[in-house]
Order: C-alpha cells, then structure tokens, then sequence
C-alpha cells in the first residue's frame, strides 16, 4: 500500500485520511504517520474525535433491528415455494407422469393436491407465519384463518381421498348432513380431503378441507363465544346472500368469506379470487345456515 | 443432480438466512418503506439463491447477498424513479461545511436516523455499509460495483453533509452554536 508523505500540509492530508484512519484502512506506515499527527495536533485531534463519535452515534441509532412482523416467515416461505416449483418443474413433474402411466390412480390423486407449503415444520415457523397474518385482518376473522392455516394448509394430506362415511364419521353424526352440503355447494373440480372436528388455540371446529390441483379451501364452523360479532370488530359486509351479510377478508394469499347465525361463524378461506371465493360462500349459506338453525332449535 | 440442488436449500439457508435482518433493515433505510424493502429483500434472496452455485464457500456471504440487494435497490430506484444513481450531489456544497463542531448531546437517536435519511440516496448508501454493517472500504467498493476512491469520496461528503444537517438541528435548539462559530478548519 502506498505510504503518504506529509510534508507541509499535514493537517490536510491528515483531514483527508482521518477516516479511513478511523477505519483501519491504512497502511501501518500511514496509520503511525496519521496517529502520530493526530497526537500533537489539537485540531486534527478534536476532529478525530468528533468522527469517531459521530459514527458511533450514527451506528447506535440505526443499528437497532428492524422489527420482524413476520419478514422472516415469509422470506422463508418464498425461497421453500420457489426451491418446490423449481424441484416439481425439473424432477418430481416427469417422475409422476412416468408414475402416471403405472399406477393412474396415484397420479390423480397428485394433481387433486393443492400445492402446499409443507415446510414449515417447525412448530415456531408456523406460530410466527401465523401471527404475521393476524395484523393483516380483524379478530373474528382470524378465528377461521388460523384453523384453516393451522389444519389445512400445514397439513399433510393422507395419500387417499376419505370416502363420504369416513368423513360422516369423522365429523360426527350431528353435524353428517353438512358433508354433502359441502361437497355439493363447491366449484367443480373441488374433492373434500378431509372432515372431521378439531381444536385450536381453545376453540372447537367443525372444518372440511377441500383441494382442486393447487387450490385449497377450507369451509369452518365454530360456535361463537361472548360477545364476539362482525358489529364489534367494525366490519362491513361486501354483499348478502340468502339475507345474510358476507363479509370478506385478505390476508396474504388467503381469501375469506364470512357470515354468522345466531350461535356460529361459518368461515370459507382459500386461495381463490376474492370473488370466486364469495360465489362459495354466497353458495353455502342458506343450506348451512338452514342447517345450523334446525341444529340450534 | 437436481436432489443435489434441492439439499442446497438448506445450505443456503443456513449460510444467508442468519443475514436477514441486516439486509432488511439496510433496505428499510434506503428505500424508506417497509413493504418496498420486503418486496426488495425477497427479490434478493431469489437472485442469491439462484445464483448459489456460483457463491465461493468460504467466503463473505454477507458482502455477497449485499452486493446482491443493492443492485436490486439500484433497478427498483431505475424503475419507479427514472433515476441516474450514480448521479453525484453537488460538490459545491462542500465550501459550506463547518469544521469540528462537536455533537450536540441533546440529539436524539430520531433526529440523527431522520438527518442521514435526509442526505442523498449514495452517500446513505455508503454511511449505512461503511458505519452500520461495518464493512470495509473494499467490500463496499464489491457491493456498490464503485472504484475504491468514490466509497472513500462519497463517505467523507456524506460525513460533511451530516455534520451539516446536524449542527442545524441543533441550532434550531440554540446548542452548538458557540461551538460553531468558534471553530476553525485546517483545511
């Protein structure tokens, strides 16, 4: 490294090099030079000092960490969504189309999967995704969204579609007339994965999961508990149907329609549209909301 | 070969995802908005992910996924602002700059993180690699694709320009004025 002559003009070049000094950027030469200056000239010296402190108050106050809401879990989730495309397009894509020729019902069954981010394995991964959704919509939506996120889209799916009586029974007897209900009032191309009762966070559910290629949806039933409303939460409804107020909800690639009874919350969530996700919801509520009004009386 | 690829995801993660926060935060200051730096940092993380296979293990990461986001912040300003980044400020402010006045003790964290988010997009740049990620001039110079000579250029404006905002946010408070007036440059 070159090696500075001072000269006459030392508390310029002094100036000059001060921070890079301060960087240790300099050559050993050129640092005694520099710190040998610096130790006589009382200028030179205040200015060392003034740079000195004004890059440490400068790191202090910008260093402090971004908070994460979630910047993390979702980075995560892009780079495991973008590593399992690159895999399915280069490697599992021909793999299940060989499989196809095989064992045909193997690779329906792979095409009736929604692409799912399984990856989040870590019971820490999925709370912090799941909270980074809750800013993103009011409390009574997150009701639905975190059983939907917690038990469908976390979920690995068995390998077999469940025929309806599993389902009757999983479900259990007082709630079998949904079941058809459900399987009727959906998109074509939509196969109930799974239904059964389940809890979360304290809460109890009724919950299908339905796939359609790389769609997934969830329909939720919950009993409401104290005085929790729509009205409360301030939310306005976006159409009715049936006489009933839908209410909607985005949060991330998360779609949700909405609307109560007297007693419950019925949740549709998925990856639709906003408005294919609606035409659902406007679909199922009079037959679900005939139902949950026998079911109270 | 491609189950080779699919096992370097976690290689990867564990070699750049503990550099995040610093990235995102980097992000945050220079573009000013969070949702802008999320949209950037996980553009970066694409690229860098994509371009795995060429990363030298062993060496610095972190320097390489910065030089990675910071050409992704330079095409971000190209697009939205249609501008030039490479644009230097005007030198002439420089003859203005006062010499050593001490920093006023009643700043705030707030005032001095407003005062180097006011100064010009490259010498923010090179204030937040060189004195809050601590990188080296020549790391700099790797990220920004600069000379050596312009981080070092660059960084002793956007000191002076600080020094300026600064002492005029304490003047606004009557501090620091004596101390001001009284000082005297040897350049």
């Amino acid at each position: 490294m070159r090696v500075i002559d001072f000269g006459q003009e030392e508390c310029k070049k002094a100036a000059d090099l001060l921070d890079a000094f301060l960087k240790n950027e300099l050559s050993a030469e050129t640092s005694q030079r520099i710190a040998e200056h610096v130790d006589k000239c009382e200028t030179c010296s205040q200015e060392a000092k003034y740079r000195s402190e004004l890059q440490e108050r400068v790191q202090k106050a910008l260093r402090q960490e971004m908070p994460d809401a979630g910047v993390e879990a979702r980075l995560k989730a892009r780079l495991r969504r973008k590593a399992s495309n690159e895999y399915l397009l280069h490697w599992a894509a021909p793999l299940a189309a060989a499989a196809a020729l095989v064992i045909g019902s193997f690779a329906v069954w792979q095409k009736m999967q929604p692409e799912q981010e399984r990856w989040m394995t870590s019971t820490e991964d999925q709370r912090a995704y799941l909270e980074s959704l809750y800013g993103q919509v009011a409390n009574v939506i997150q009701i639905g969204l975190r059983d939907h996120v917690h038990c469908a889209y976390f979920r690995k799916f068995a390998e077999t579609l469940p025929t309806m009586d599993e389902i009757v029974a999983l479900v259990g007897g007082d709630y079998e007339e949904l079941a058809p209900v459900v399987r009727d009032s959906v998109p074509e191309g939509f196969h109930i994965l799974l239904g059964h009762q389940c809890g979360y966070a304290g809460r109890h559910y009724i919950h299908f999961a339905l796939g359609r290629e790389d769609d997934l949806m969830s329909v939720i039933i919950t009993r409401k508990e104290g005085d929790e409303s729509f009205d409360k939460d301030q939310l306005l409804p976006v159409l009715e149907a049936a006489g009933s107020p839908v209410y909607a909800a985005t949060a991330d690639q998360f779609e949700t329609a909405a609307f109560d009874t007297e007693n419950y919350f019925v949740f549709v969530i998925s990856n639709l549209p906003r408005e294919e996700n609606l035409e659902v919801a406007g679909a199922l509520t009079p037959r679900i909301r005939a139902f949950l009004d026998r079911a109270s009386s | 070969m491609f189950f080779g690829r699919k096992s370097n995801l976690d290689e990867f993660e564990a070699e750049a995802l503990p550099h995040w926060n610093d990235l995102y935060r980097a992000a945050v200051r220079q573009l000013k908005d969070e949702a802008k730096a999320e949209d950037v940092l996980q553009e970066a993380y694409l690229k860098a992910w994509k371009s795995f296979h060429q990363f030298e293990r062993g060496t610095n990461c972190r320097a390489w996924l910065f030089r990675i986001m910071f050409n992704c912040i330079h095409d971000h300003r190209r697009h939205w602002f249609q501008t030039k980044v490479t644009t230097e400020p005007d030198d002439r402010l420089e003859a203005k700059y006062p010499y050593a006045p001490p920093i006023p003790q009643g700043l705030t964290d707030e005032e001095i993180i407003a005062a180097v988010q006011a100064l010009p997009d490259t010498y923010r740049e090179v204030v937040l690699l060189a004195d809050v990620e601590e990188f080296s001039y020549k790391e700099i110079a790797d990220v920004l694709r600069v000379p050596m000579g312009t981080v070092m250029s660059r960084l002793s404006r956007a000191r002076k320009a600080l020094r300026v905002k600064l002492a005029g946010v304490a003047d606004s408070y009557g501090i620091g004025r004596a101390a001001m007036g009284g000082a005297t440059g040897c350049e």
